[in-house]
This record gives C-alpha cells, sequence and structure tokens, in this order.
C-alpha cells in the first residue's frame, strides 16, 4: 500500500474512531456501500453470475470506488446468495424472477408448537425449522441427500466467500478503506424479531401476540439463552467499543405500544443491557418509523449506534443525539428523484440537522437494491458535499454523554442447554480419552455448530 | 336478533371472540341476519382503518383485524350465498415482478374482500404481461400493484406501461401500494392513484367501482 493509501486510510479510521471516543471528528464519516446486484446492474453485468463470482464485479467496484468518496467500502457484499439458498433448496431466501435474493414471508413454526419450541429452542431449530425451511435437509428423505448437499453448500460457499474476501482486500488496499474492526462483536437477534421473522411469520406473530400472548411472553424468555449466546462478544477478555453486536429492529414499530413495551421491549432490553455490563456496544437499525418510540429507546445504554429509516431527523437529534451515536436516515429516493443541484441543497440541510455535535455517521435510510435506485452522478455529488459541508473546527474535542458499563447489572442468566449442545463433560464422558488440550477447540465447536444452525433460520 | 352496533363495535375494537360468539348466533338462527352481519363486520372493519390513519392501529391490528374479518366471512359465507346481493364486482391484485413481499399485499386484499370485491389474488413476483393477460381474459379493470422494495417501482412502471403497449390503458384504473410508493412515485410510474394504507385503497377502488356501474 502506497504511503497516500495508507494516510487516507489513517485518516478515515481516526475519524471514525472519534465518533466512537465520544469525541468530535474532523468530518462527518461516510458509510456509502452498494450492494452487488447494483455493482452488477451499473456495470451490465449479469447479478446471477456475479452472485457465484464476486470477481466480475472487480472492474465497476474499482471505477466506482474511484468516483464515489465513502469512508466505507463501496463493494457491501450481500447476506443472502443463491449458492447456499439454493443448494439446499431453502424456502426463507429465495431469487426472484429477475435475480434479486430475497427472505419471503415464511412459517416454520405452528402455533401450537409453543410448548416445543420453550422445552429446547436448539432442538427445535434442528429438528422442526430446518427441515421446514431447507427441502435438501429433511430427514424423511434418504440420509446421503441430506448430507451431500450440506457438504456442498460449504464446499461452495468457502469458494464464493474466498473470491469476495480477495475482493474486498483489493479495494481495501487500493482504496484505503479502513481495515474492518476486530470483529468481535455476536450475531444480534431480537428474540421476538427473530420469532417473527422466520419461524411463526409476520402475519403469525401479530396473531400471536393478541391470541397467544402468554406462550409468546413465556417463549421469549425460554429462548433468551441462546439468544443472548449467540450475540455475545465471542472474546469476554478483550471487548473494545470500536466493535458492536448488531441488531436489525423490525417488528417494533408495527406493533401498538401495549405490545411493544411488554412483549417485544423487554428481553431486548434486557439483552443489550446485560451486554452493556460486560463493557459491549450494541448498534442497531431502527427500521420504519420510530417517532413514538423515542422515550423508550432514550433508556438504553449510552454510546449505542442507531441508525435509521422513516424516524424524523430533527425529532430523533434532539430527543437521541447527545446521548448515542446517530447513523444513515437520508432518503435514498432522493438520488432519483432530485436535480444534481436539488441534492447537493439537501446534503446541505440534513447535515445542519444532524452533524452539529458530531456523533453522526452519514448514510442512506435504506440500502440500495438494483442500479435503478442510484443515480451515480448524485451519489457523487452527496459524497462530495458531506465532505466538504461536513467539517467540524474542533475535531477531537470531547462530546456527548460518555458509557459507563458500572451502572449497569448482569441479570440472572440461566445456562444455555440442549440436548444438541454438549458441554465440555458431557464430551468428555462420550470420548473419554480427549485430552484437555482439545477442550477449549470442542467447545468452539460446539458455538460455531449452534452459530450456524441459528444462521440458518435468519 | 344480534344486536349489531355491538358487533360492529366488536370488530372495531378487535374483540375476536365477541365477534365470533355473535356471528355464531346470527348462523345458529338459520343465517337471515348475514347480510346485516356482514355490513356491521364492514363498518366496523371501517373503524380500524380510520384508527389505522389516526395512528392509533398498527400494521399488527390491521393483520389480526384480517383474521378476524376471514373467519367471521368463513362463517356467514353459507347463509351469504343464499341472499347473494350486487357485489362491488372484480379486481386484480399481486406483488408485481421481481418483489416476493406478500404482508401488504394480504391485508389490502382481506379489506378489498371485505368491502364487497372479488379480488383475483394473482401472487408474488407476477410479470406485466402475466397482468395484463389475467385482466384480458377476466375483464377486470381495477388493477392494484404492490410491493415493498424499491425495485418495485420500475416493475409497476412496466406494468402501466405494459397496458398502453396492449391498448388497454383507458380501459382500467392501476393503483400502486406499498413502502415505496408516493406521489411522486405514482406521477413517474403512471398510475392513476397511489396509497400506503389499505383503507384508502378500498375507497379509491369502491370509487372507480361504482363509478363504472
Amino acid at each position: 500500500m502506497s504511503q497516500t493509501v495508507e494516510a487516507i486510510r489513517r485518516e478515515r479510521t481516526e475519524n471514525t474512531q472519534n465518533i466512537y471516543d465520544d469525541k468530535i471528528p474532523a468530518r462527518v464519516p461516510i458509510s456509502v456501500s452498494l450492494a452487488p446486484a447494483v455493482i452488477a446492474g451499473y456495470a451490465g453485468i449479469d447479478i446471477r453470475a456475479a452472485y457465484w463470482k464476486p470477481s466480475l464485479l472487480k472492474e465497476p467496484a474499482i471505477k466506482l470506488a474511484e468516483m464515489i468518496g465513502s469512508d466505507a467500502a463501496i463493494y457491501g457484499g450481500s447476506i443472502y446468495t443463491p449458492v447456499s439458498s439454493q443448494t439446499l433448496r431453502s424456502i426463507n431466501k429465495v431469487m426472484s424472477s429477475t435475480g434479486y435474493m430475497q427472505h419471503p414471508n415464511t412459517v416454520c413454526m405452528e402455533p401450537d408448537e409453543y410448548d416445543e419450541l420453550i422445552a429446547d429452542p436448539y432442538a427445535f431449530i434442528i429438528e422442526k425449522c430446518i427441515p421446514r425451511l431447507y427441502k435438501s435437509l429433511d430427514p424423511q428423505s434418504n440420509p446421503w441427500k441430506n448430507i451431500l448437499p450440506l457438504l456442498q453448500e460449504s464446499q461452495l460457499r468457502a469458494a464464493v466467500a474466498r473470491e469476495d474476501m480477495e475482493l474486498r482486500q483489493e479495494l481495501n488496499e487500493r482504496f484505503g478503506y479502513p481495515a474492518p474492526p476486530r470483529m468481535n462483536g455476536g450475531m444480534g437477534r431480537v428474540a421476538m424479531d427473530w420469532l417473527a421473522d422466520q419461524l411463526r411469520s409476520f402475519s403469525g406473530i401479530c396473531i400471536d401476540v393478541r391470541r397467544n400472548r402468554a406462550k409468546l411472553i413465556e417463549a421469549l424468555e425460554a429462548i433468551y439463552p441462546m439468544i443472548y449466546k449467540i450475540g455475545v462478544a465471542k472474546d469476554l477478555n478483550n471487548i473494545d467499543r470500536y466493535s458492536s453486536t448488531g441488531f436489525q429492529l423490525h417488528m417494533a414499530t408495527y406493533l401498538r405500544e401495549k405490545d411493544f413495551a411488554e412483549v417485544w421491549l423487554p428481553t431486548w432490553k434486557r439483552q443489550v443491557e446485560d451486554y452493556a455490563s460486560l463493557g459491549m456496544r450494541i448498534s442497531a437499525f431502527l427500521e420504519e418509523d420510530w417517532d413514538r418510540l423515542l422515550d423508550y429507546v432514550y433508556e438504553l445504554p449510552a454510546g449505542s449506534v442507531f441508525s435509521f429509516e422513516k424516524t424524523d431527523a430533527k425529532l430523533l437529534k434532539e430527543k437521541l443525539g447527545k446521548k448515542f451515536i446517530l447513523s444513515g436516515g437520508f432518503p435514498l429516493q432522493h438520488l432519483t428523484q432530485c436535480t444534481k443541484d436539488e441534492i447537493i441543497g439537501k446534503t446541505k440541510d440534513w447535515l445542519d440537522i444532524m452533524a452539529p455535535g458530531g456523533r453522526y455517521i452519514f448514510g442512506f435510510d435504506k440500502g440500495a437494491i438494483t442500479h435503478h435506485d442510484v443515480n451515480v452522478e448524485n451519489l457523487i455529488a452527496v459524497c462530495d458535499t458531506v465532505r466538504e459541508y461536513g467539517t467540524y473546527d474542533n475535531p477531537g474535542a470531547a462530546t456527548g454523554e460518555a458509557f459507563d458499563k458500572s451502572i449497569f447489572k448482569h441479570s440472572e442468566l440461566p445456562q444455555f442447554k440442549s440436548k444438541y449442545y454438549k458441554t465440555w463433560e458431557q464430551y468428555l464422558a462420550e470420548f473419554p480419552y480427549t485430552p484437555d488440550e482439545a477442550r477449549s477447540m470442542v467447545m468452539q465447536s460446539e458455538d460455531a455448530m449452534l452459530a450456524t444452525m441459528f444462521s440458518m433460520t435468519c | 336478533m344480534i344486536d349489531l352496533a355491538v358487533l360492529r363495535t366488536a370488530v372495531g375494537e378487535l374483540e375476536e371472540d365477541t365477534v365470533l360468539a355473535l356471528i355464531d348466533e346470527v348462523m345458529a338462527a338459520g343465517g337471515d341476519e348475514a347480510q346485516g352481519a356482514m355490513e356491521a363486520c364492514r363498518e366496523g372493519l371501517g373503524t380500524v382503518g380510520d384508527l389505522f390513519e389516526a395512528g392509533e392501529y398498527f400494521v399488527s391490528d390491521l393483520i389480526y383485524a384480517g383474521e378476524i374479518m376471514n373467519q367471521a366471512i368463513g362463517k356467514l359465507k353459507p347463509a351469504l350465498l343464499k341472499s347473494a346481493g350486487e357485489g362491488l364486482g372484480k379486481m386484480i391484485l399481486c406483488t408485481v415482478e421481481g418483489d416476493l413481499h406478500d404482508i401488504g399485499k394480504n391485508i389490502v386484499r382481506a379489506m378489498l374482500e371485505a368491502a364487497g370485491f372479488e379480488v383475483l389474488d394473482l401472487g408474488i413476483d407476477v410479470s406485466p404481461a402475466a397482468i395484463v393477460e389475467a385482466a384480458k381474459k377476466e375483464e377486470v379493470s381495477i388493477i392494484g400493484l404492490s410491493g415493498v422494495l424499491t425495485l418495485a417501482v420500475t416493475s409497476m412502471k412496466a406494468t402501466v406501461d405494459a397496458f398502453k403497449e396492449a391498448g388497454m390503458r383507458d380501459n382500467v384504473h392501476i393503483i400502486i401500494g406499498g413502502n415505496p410508493v408516493n406521489e411522486v412515485v405514482c406521477g413517474s410510474v403512471g398510475a392513476d392513484a397511489w396509497a400506503v394504507n389499505p383503507q384508502l385503497t378500498v375507497s379509491t377502488c369502491r370509487a372507480w367501482a361504482e363509478e363504472s356501474r
């Protein structure tokens, strides 16, 4: 990496770290990335091919990175890919006829199965959810027909991930994007959102919250030890404030306040406060419009990072701007609905609201899905305007409310147990000649299997 | 005789047990009151829509209201068929090409059916050609296009264009709905109306249906 690129990387890293260290940055950091489908569409490349060979996107990604002054790598990668979903015949991650991967409204748990879920959530995932969501993994069929797709999926996924990583590395080295933070944060899921998104479905949970309220609440309690384990920092001895456990807050705004406060919020608040007592930071995307719920958000630990969509920016900044780090929110639709001059004006107006006092990272309210969502010339103008207009004259000055982990007390957490999860003692009882040196390796693999199975229901 | 005002209020307040008990009572008495009960349910659903618009009810309430209405209609159906009145006619509803989301569409469908439409639900990820073909075959003049993702806007426009190319644009009313839709999008797509709440979709489609009678 050349010295110039290294200097750019240092400036970007320091700028963003200032935000996390409760200091005013030199300028508003810009977090804009583009999904593979956007880059592919921009270059006229078939997205179906790019999902399998991310290296096809190298040239257009380099071209876009040269033009767009984002502080985050312009190539954003994708969450869902056909590589995994079609090999396992997934019904919860599906490609549309036009080539875009999506999560349709699926059900893999019936309303009369709450007791089974409550008894052993991990076993329920393995025995009920996975076979229902992944047709290749149906135990009723020939077992070899289960094993082979699993092996194939793992091999294909690794091959695609290698290309994906190589592309990211090349872009990072060429353009000085900050090195990604040490990935110590876990995988954050709100208990009720997880139950809604894949198990009971969006519409199913809306009915359960009325009809099966008590069972639903009991289930949220029962899955807490698993949800906690999945989201907690991987290395508890080396927790830092630059990495976070991230959440996509999905169901909250679709519920009436009574259901939000009594059913959705309690387990998540407990989770966030338990993590805060360990010194962990959380980040969360506030989906839809949170105007009416901001007082609840205000109660969460200082320094949490909230990106937002339709919440009123002025109200958000006024109520939460000192205590938390805010990001995102700028309407993506402006990119295609405004002229260049108009969007420059709108960007300045936006910064007038969000930038004062620091604690803001620029980004859009939602990610672009196709190249039709992005007028590249306007995107360049937006990023340039943020760079030029979003500067501070007092970088390094302290700002906002500091996080204090000592005010949080960890709740009593029942040990995570399942017939499919072996403790070291159980493992030793089954394989008595295993040396103690294998202990951390074995337990890491138990945790990795849990995380894999869980993520298949996400 | 049931108290229709109680039924109306129970639907509006999403009191599932009360609604279903009253409907059972109507059917146990031979179903003569089924039309009146259905009308009371529609009015109650109107209250749900009003409360949603006023920000007192939320999407989960609409879904629950739809579930209550589905059950009520299911129970009343045998009696309603006997005394079939004039409905609002057929209309098409679907999620447009490229988009697999159907939660909003299903909420709207429940509300439209409750209002008296026979909804031809073409499903999700439906191509412009398939929508035009269905409109032609079924002689439908009201088209509801739904979408959640931003890519739906492109497909909505392609659908409107497909009606133009088929020479049918002047024969159909097209309403678009869903997350990425607003006044500007409606203009660029070339639709006749747009809505982000089901109540507005129902009232717009009802006005079109009544106008064409």
